[in-house]
């Protein structure tokens, strides 16, 4: 019980912070309503040759396909060794794992006590970043989380939700995130070496986080009733995977144009 | 159970819908470089060039009315042919007095003051600047709008073609460094203009009016019943009358314009809150006609998805709250099964990241895509309000109610 909590601290503290500091890195972003032909700089070329794309694709293609791969056997590895639970087929997204056999999950106590967390949350937000631009997304996750307790509250809880699932969504933002980077590599023209090695640097960090969000909620699965884990899982895997997924464009892109 | 699964199969249907024609437009001008869409035959001699009223609708103005009214009086075009109406719109500052004074130095310049009995709103006020202006071209800018002076010409030039019954610009954020809100929203104008609206130009599809930074053929328009109060999407309302009145709109890319995007997350909210609600109603009017309308089927499609845009939203946080209880207890939705179906939602998700992305590379500064991960507090605000729009729209036509106009709060200094 008490390796638990603090797997479950350990896992959800360096997420978080991963989070955070990613997220300023990316609020530092630069804006202009200045575009070129105002300038009077040379227009650039935005159209690419065929042979060109077919290139880049091809380049960028086999870097995301290996880097899809890596992440996943890291994942499957991470899973292991934190978690001890034994993982076949490593080399697959969503690898086959043995969970514990499906046992009883929290009922209506523990779904009232998420329930009355988002609304403490929520009141909290409210109090203390009501003039943020985070502020609605805020309530929106909190609102997701509500929903998902409120659901387990009249379902009654005590059974569902297999922690299969957070693998599944795992393998997918593992795919999305190879995409992005291959779209990333291609759109960007990446030419030199310092930044194609800036974008795969930025690429391995967001699988860091993204395999520490999948231990995360791999910890905090048993503690939670069905639906309220699914919720959270939407609200603080998913959707920072998306984001953590498009890290390696946003390193490509702030490289010198 | 078996209804919550239908409808988030559905969404999920609609999203890779977008997500097909976002990649497929993003495709089609990435590909095709910076060449712009196929000239209008265009206007030679200045006799040539019809006449023109610049419509500016104002309500409470005063900060920006002012570098408004300069930016247009220093606009390039034939002498004679051009005139600029102020529609005062009850405005409690000093907008009524600032209009006034810039009529009395330029004769080019009149002002028409609505009084505290006219009928509330944008669409109205348009609507009563639209009975006096004569011209044959008629031009809509927002009071913050600051054209450069060739705009007008590129606005008005693609009416040598008869066909064309409405133009539009680009518009570009002016404020776009003001904070991390509108860095967001600068990459969305980007996406929408330089690639979904050129896109769809280059496609021949259905570019949007927008109701500002656009010029509209009076002819097209008392064709097609004229300007419509009383509707929060005005100008997605022209645009499928004209388009089911067999005209056609152009966007042209290189006609730029800056605006004042909002610097606030309550702003934003009611923004888009207000278009949603317009663009719903204009699906229930137009939906029906536009399947039956003798348009080419991409046109179709590329319509239909332009009047889902703001339902879509709605029904993904609606499909997402619906895809909890069936994941949790065991049910079974179709992406949950199927591993080929993972990679094509992945594409679906980073459609509009693609977009951005190109969008930004092809103004040369793909360094302001750096922010792009943080979409989601955007998205967030649009999923708000979208649902928030979809029931108050619900509510509204139950009890028979008219919406309120709700104006976009301004940031310029006096």
């Amino acid at each position: 019980m008490i390796y638990s909590g603090i797997l479950v601290l350990a896992t959800a503290g360096g997420y978080v912070a991963s989070l955070v500091l990613l997220a300023r890195w990316f609020s530092a972003a630069e804006a202009t309503h200045v575009l070129p032909v105002e300038a009077s700089q040379p227009v650039p070329h935005g159209g690419m040759q065929r042979w060109g794309i077919i290139f880049h694709a091809a380049f960028a293609t086999g870097i995301a396909a290996a880097l899809f791969v890596l992440e996943a056997k890291a994942l499957a590895l991470a899973v292991s060794w934190v978690l001890g639970v034994d993982c076949q087929d490593v080399w697959l997204p969503a690898p086959n794992c043995s969970f514990d056999a499906e046992q009883s999950r929290p009922g209506t106590g523990m779904a009232l006590i998420v329930l009355v967390g988002c609304g403490t949350a929520g009141a909290l937000a409210r109090r203390l970043m009501r003039a943020s631009v985070f502020y609605p997304p805020a309530v929106l996750m909190l609102g997701i989380v509500a929903f998902g307790s409120v659901c387990d509250t009249l379902a009654g809880g005590g059974e569902g939700g297999h922690p299969v699932i957070v693998l599944e969504v795992a393998a997918g933002l593992q795919i999305t995130a190879a995409l992005a980077l291959a779209i990333g590599l291609v759109v960007l023209h990446t030419r030199t070496l310092a930044a194609l090695i800036r974008g795969l640097a930025a690429h391995i960090a967001g699988a860091g986080v993204r395999i520490l969000a999948a231990l995360t909620m791999l910890s905090l699965w048993p503690g939670l009733p069905a639906a309220s884990a699914v919720a959270v899982l939407v609200v603080a895997m998913l959707v920072p995977g998306v984001a953590s997924a498009l890290t390696a464009a946003a390193a490509l892109a702030s490289a010198k144009d | 159970m078996v209804i919550l699964e239908a409808f988030v199969i559905v969404t999920l249907g609609m999203a890779l819908a977008f997500a097909a024609r976002q990649l497929v437009l993003t495709s089609c001008v990435a590909l095709s470089g910076r060449r712009p869409a196929p000239p209008a035959r265009g206007f030679l001699a200045d006799a040539e060039w019809p006449t023109v009223t610049v419509l500016i609708p104002a309500h409470n103005e005063e900060k920006v009315l002012p570098g408004c009214l300069e930016a247009m009086a220093a606009l390039d075009y034939p002498h004679g042919k051009l005139s600029i109406l102020v529609v005062d719109d009850r405005s409690s500052d000093r907008t009524g007095a600032i209009a006034d004074e810039f009529a009395a130095k330029d004769n080019r310049v009149r002002v028409l003051h609505r009084t505290e009995g006219s009928r509330p709103g944008k669409a109205s006020a348009v609507a009563d600047g639209m009975a006096l202006a004569a011209s044959d071209i008629l031009v809509l800018f927002d009071a913050d709008y600051l054209p450069r002076p060739d705009l007008l010409k590129k606005l008005v030039a693609p009416f040598a073609d008869d066909r064309v019954g409405a133009t539009m610009g680009r518009v570009v954020p002016l404020n776009s460094d003001a904070n991390l809100l509108t860095r967001l929203l600068d990459l969305e104008r980007r996406a929408g203009y330089a690639i979904d609206q050129h896109g769809r130009a280059l496609q021949d599809l259905v570019p949007q009016f927008g109701g500002t930074v656009g010029g509209i053929r009076r002819a097209a328009l008392e064709k097609v019943g004229g300007w419509r109060e009383g509707h929060l999407a005005e100008d997605t309302d022209l645009t499928f009358r004209l388009v089911l009145g067999g005209w056609r709109v152009a966007y042209i890319n290189d006609a730029r314009c800056y605006e004042e995007v909002p610097e606030d997350w309550p702003s934003r909210f009611r923004q888009v809150r207000r278009w949603a609600y317009g663009h719903n109603e204009c699906l229930l009017s137009y939906w029906r006609d536009l399947l039956s309308a003798p348009l080419r089927p991409a046109q179709k499609v590329d319509a239909l998805l332009v009047l889902l845009f703001y339902l879509f939203p709605a029904c993904a946080l609606l499909s997402a709250m619906a895809a909890i209880p069936i994941l949790a207890y065991g049910g079974q939705i179709l992406a949950h099964q199927e591993q080929w179906l993972a990679p094509l939602l992945a594409l679906a998700i980073l459609a509009p990241y693609a977009q951005m992305l190109v969008a930004a590379r092809m103004d040369g500064q793909a360094h302001v895509a750096r922010v792009l991960p943080l979409l989601f507090v955007s998205s967030s605000l649009t999923l708000l309000a979208s649902a928030a729009a979809l029931a108050l729209l619900a509510r509204d036509r139950a009890l028979g109610l008219t919406p309120a106009w709700d104006k976009t709060r301004r940031y310029r200094p006096a």
